[in-house]
């Protein structure tokens, strides 16, 4: 079966949107680890 | 790499290039509707900010980042459905959908996966009820007014301008986990803004609508028509206004703004519809228009400032 070859740019804007996805997961994550880490803090205080 | 280019429309003589679909990072911004999502953010802020009880500033931040999102998905499902209607719309024929840049399916995915991503955010790290309220407005947005409304009544508007006016009160949500009167007041302002709002866009838009066979209100009851329910909205909106002070939850400061704006937007209204005809409305639209979006602004950012100055509030009907 043969494929249609990506053009250059198709590749290059298929990366950076990779390189975007990758970075919003890895935020995404952070984002919920210190949440994490406010809410234990905030707890803790509390009690 | 113009071989990987085709012409999909001839829009006034202007051709635009069909992209292949692959789409940039900024094409998928472009999907969020960041103008709108601005204005999303800014309310939803003033609704987080100024709720009775007390938020942790990083769980405020959170809160405002799901809505934020969630206002994205809901662009993202408008501009999936709405493609074939973008397309022939000299306003959004250069949308990333219509245009070729992203495929419409992509398109889809992106909005449905962001819409489950920020309520279950908003829910996870905020809580439920907020998430349901954005669930809510994401669902009011893109099914009620995108994909039934929008194509059916000259009222789209009106009904579907209720999810342009969800924010604040999610916003307030998330702090107090409920709704109220007050949360309520800053709904109801927004939702009563929006009609003559749009309606000023559709008075020098017309065109656009009428080519996309949407049946906006000057289409089906034409400009006179128009004219006079813009003005009718506007004097509904006005006591509108006033709810948050009759509600004890505004002083002097947010008055005073209120009452200044609102002489303003009744003055741009007024223009339109003591108009001699259609013909002499001149730029009077185009006024009333930018004027509403600088009238909500600065109408939420003298609520805001209240809270900041911490000026004490009327004593309200409620006590």
């Amino acid at each position: 079966m043969e494929y249609r070859k990506m053009t250059e740019q198709e590749v290059a804007s298929r990366r950076k949107k990779n390189v975007a996805i990758g970075i919003s997961l890895f935020v995404f994550s952070m984002l919920f680890m210190i949440t994490t880490m406010v809410r234990v803090s905030v707890n803790m205080g509390s009690s | 790499m113009t071989d990987t280019y085709s012409d999909i429309s001839d829009l006034e003589g202007q051709s635009l290039p069909r992209l292949n679909g692959e789409g940039s990072v900024s094409d998928y911004f472009a999907l969020l509707k960041p103008r709108v999502m601005s204005l999303v953010i800014f309310t939803a802020f003033v609704g987080i900010v100024t709720a009775p009880g007390h938020i942790h500033p990083w769980m405020g931040a959170m809160a405002l980042l799901a809505i934020a999102i969630g206002a994205g998905a809901s662009g993202a499902l408008n501009m999936w459905y709405d493609a074939d209607i973008d397309a022939v719309m000299k306003r959004t024929a250069k949308r990333p959908v219509p245009s070729g840049a992203i495929r419409a399916g992509d398109a889809l995915g992106f909005g449905l996966v962001l819409a489950a991503g920020s309520v279950f955010t908003l829910g996870v790290l905020v809580n439920w009820f907020a998430a349901g309220l954005l669930a809510f407005t994401i669902f009011f947005y893109a099914v009620v007014y995108t994909m039934w409304l929008k194509r059916s009544t000259p009222y789209n508007i009106v009904i579907g301008g209720a999810s342009g006016a969800f924010p604040p009160m999610v916003g307030w949500a998330a702090v107090t986990g409920g709704v109220d009167l007050v949360s309520i007041s800053l709904f109801m302002i927004i939702f009563l803004w929006t009609p003559p709002h749009f309606w000023a866009l559709c008075l020098f838009r017309s065109g656009d609508y009428q080519r996309a066979n949407v049946p906006m209100l000057t289409v089906v009851s034409g400009i006179a028509e128009t004219r006079r329910q813009i003005w009718f909205y506007t004097l509904a909106l006005v006591p509108f206004t006033f709810a948050p002070a009759l509600l004890g939850a505004a002083g002097w400061l947010y008055t005073g703004t209120a009452i200044v704006l609102n002489a303003g937007f009744i003055w741009f209204a007024w223009k339109i519809y003591a108009a001699k005809s259609d013909e002499a409305l001149g730029d009077a639209p185009k006024k009333l228009f930018k004027f509403s979006i600088f009238y909500l602004f600065i109408l939420f950012s003298g609520f805001l400032a209240e809270w900041a100055l911490k000026i004490t509030p009327f004593t309200g009907l409620t006590g």
